[in-house]
């Protein structure tokens, strides 16, 4: 069956034809043109043209071809592989001298190593009066670019990097687990005894669910919560990004043209975002569980009693302040962090100190929000 | 990839300030590199010559000055445009800064994935290739930290030249390397620049090195330009900084002195035509 001439892409530059005498045994490719990495599209169909059964022939005849870039001669060495393991052959021909030359730079004979793999995510995978001026307003800018970039990206969900999201989820969440739980635990356990010790006195110990679980909720759960990542993960995130600015490595995606805050500052700060709220649940939990053991065991309630103290003094509203709370100082945490990180100027030692600033700067501010928040929600908006 | 006549300068300096708070580091720096060119930037420590490129690569604030690069005035370009403009420039950093957290192919694959739409099996087959092409088919899967100081330098020559540039900016490509290795490099250097027809910006100290590979240089003093041209132009201006610079040089140069002749690849370039 012989395959009548077509023109098969005309691209700006680039041209390929099947000619005449060309059959779907053995087939003939003439290229002419530039066959370069500026039209990926006809490198696309070049690739999932049909291609010979096993025991044909691809002939490419590249005698036209005027210009070839390291993506061309990528796109000749994959036919060459799919020759290889589909069992037809795969021959180059008419290479003018410059081009065979480039085919040559990069020894396109023999036997080819395979390619390396990549994984799918790889990312498709940072005084004085006046220096503290500075600084706030580094922080500002730094703080509203990465904040519209997050929300803009929120609104083009498949432009995230998903991966890099989720693989930093694990990493703050899953080895912070099991500290914030037992610490939430022991805390939810001291605030019953404490409030059992005064009730009991008053004959009102049935009160010491309900006041548990809601401290536990509005204030403790959030504050315990955020200042364990502040500590864990905020500083992972200073010397993260301060190690890559004394390397050099944010001025290398700069030049690369890859925006720092896209891949690595929305990542980090969107993956706080919705690490600490679920942390956030779970510390209430692991607190009120503590209360429940002193209730049940010390003061002898019955589940009964207790499950009905705790259910009647909590009310959705407390879960929605602890939600706004974590997501609040997941944002804090994040920006600080990173505003650290990329402060840093010089060498190495200045990593660390970059790092105790940060999570210092993170736990002042989370106590300082926790306050704003209890005048905001007990006060103004009662 | 360009079909801009080969005559347009590659890159234009014009009246490059740059200080640090009161200490003027560039007072007034002009340059002009023609496409196809290896420069040379030599000049004393501290002389202002890392601050020249990062000026150049809009890394570090200029007080005045412009800077055209491959015909387009960087400073005038908004962000979109400046990334535009710059997937058409390499840079090699001094320390290589390849990312800590990515595979040596992931770090030369980044800039594919940033920048171009091709299908994973050709990029993949780039990656390899492009390593291939600096030695480091071996080891594709190792991270950054698990490479001898000479191999990031060479992985980063890869990433930069991941997107085929017009213009490559190293800084100090063969500082603490050994004489071999540092000669590869040079000629390494000099076959990419012969094969992808490209201009390259180099930062060295090193006179082998200069020999080997510059076809001009400029030389840095006291935050001016106190020369340019061919080599032979600037070692005849008889100034006594070039003088001194070369003199002090030379005596390393029977040592590391390696023919990039026997290291050289095929010598055309895939893209005469173009030019024509
Ligand atoms: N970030 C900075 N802040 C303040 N001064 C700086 C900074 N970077 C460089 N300088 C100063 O600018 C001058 C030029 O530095 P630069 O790094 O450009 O020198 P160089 O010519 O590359 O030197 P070397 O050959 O040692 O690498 C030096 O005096 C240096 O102290
Ligand atoms: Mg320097």
């Amino acid at each position: 069956m012989s395959v009548s001439a077509v023109q098969k892409v005309e691209s700006e530059g680039f041209r390929w034809v099947e000619p005449e005498g060309s059959t779907s045994e053995h087939r003939i490719w003439l290229l002419s043109g530039s066959l370069d990495g500026s039209d990926p599209q006809a490198l696309r169909q070049l690739l999932s043209h049909p291609k010979p059964p096993p025991g044909g022939s691809l002939t490419i005849d590249l005698a036209g071809l005027e210009l070839i870039d390291t993506a061309g001669a990528a796109l000749l060495v994959c036919l060459w592989r799919r020759g290889r393991s589909r069992g037809f052959d795969v021959r180059a021909t008419g290479a003018s001298e410059e081009v065979a030359a480039f085919l040559d730079m990069y020894r396109i004979s023999g036997d080819l190593p395979e390619p390396p793999r990549l994984p799918g995510y790889i990312e498709g995978l940072g005084g004085s009066g006046y220096e503290l001026m500075e600084a706030t307003k580094d922080a500002l800018f730094l703080a509203a670019d990465v904040t519209i970039q997050a929300a803009a990206d929120l609104i083009r969900p498949w432009r995230l990097r998903w991966a890099a999201i989720v693989q930093q989820c694990i990493l703050i969440g899953s080895s912070a687990l099991g500290i914030i739980a037992l610490i939430s635990f022991l805390v939810g356990l001291t605030l019953a005894f404490q409030a059992a010790f005064f009730m009991q006195q008053f004959g009102v110990a049935v009160y010491v669910a309900g006041l548990t679980s809601v401290s536990m909720v509005r204030e403790m759960g959030p504050l315990i919560t955020a200042i364990m990542v502040a500590g864990r993960s905020g500083s992972a995130i200073t010397s993260e990004v301060a190690t890559m600015k004394v390397n050099e490595e944010v001025d290398a995606l700069r030049v690369m043209g890859i925006p720092f805050t896209e891949y690595v500052a929305v990542p980090k700060l969107l993956a706080l975002i919705l690490t600490l709220p679920l942390l956030t649940l779970m510390a209430d939990v692991a607190g009120i569980l503590g209360g429940w053991i002193v209730g049940t065991q010390y003061l002898g309630l019955a589940h009964e009693t207790w499950l009905r103290g705790t259910l009647d003094a909590l009310t959705p509203r407390d879960i929605v302040t602890s939600m706004i709370k974590s997501v609040t100082f997941a944002w804090g945490i994040g920006l600080i962090g990173l505003h650290y990180g990329l402060r840093v100027r010089g060498g190495a030692q200045e990593v660390g100190r970059a790092t105790t600033a940060s999570v210092v700067t993170s736990i002042f501010f989370i106590i300082v929000a926790a306050a704003a928040f209890s005048i905001l929600f007990y006060v103004v908006i009662p | 990839m360009s079909t801009r006549p080969k005559r347009q300068p590659a890159l234009v300096v014009r009246d490059l300030v740059v200080s640090y708070g009161d200490s003027v580091v560039l007072d007034g720096v002009d340059m002009t590199v023609p496409r196809g060119d290896v420069r040379v930037i030599i000049g004393g420590s501290g002389s202002g010559k890392t601050t020249l490129v990062r000026g150049i690569l809009g890394l570090t604030d200029v007080a005045a000055g412009t800077v055209e690069v491959l015909g387009e005035d960087v400073s005038a370009l908004d962000e979109s445009e400046r990334v535009r403009c710059m997937r058409r420039v390499g840079v090699m950093f001094q320390h290589a800064a390849l990312l800590g957290s990515l595979t040596v192919a992931e770090n030369v694959a980044l800039p594919l994935l940033e920048h171009a739409s091709y299908p994973p099996e050709i990029m993949r087959e780039i990656v390899r290739m492009k390593l291939e092409l600096v030695g480091l088919g071996d080891a594709v899967h190792r991270f950054p930290a698990e490479l001898s100081g000479g191999m990031r330098k060479r992985a980063g020559i890869a990433r930069a030249m991941a997107l085929d540039p017009d213009i490559l900016f190293c800084d100090e490509p063969s500082a603490g390397l050994d004489p071999v290795t540092s000669a590869e490099l040079d000629a390494l250097i000099l076959n990419l620049k012969r094969l992808f027809d490209m201009t390259v910006v180099i930062v060295s100290h090193e006179l082998a090195s200069i020999d080997t590979v510059a076809d001009s240089l400029v030389m840095l003093s006291g935050g001016r330009v106190i020369a340019e041209g061919s080599k032979a132009k600037v070692r005849a201006s008889g100034l006594p900084e070039v003088d001194s610079f070369f003199e002090r040089l030379s005596k390393g140069r029977a040592v590391s002195r390696t023919s990039a002749a026997d290291l050289l690849l095929p010598s055309h370039h895939a893209r005469k035509q173009e030019s024509q």
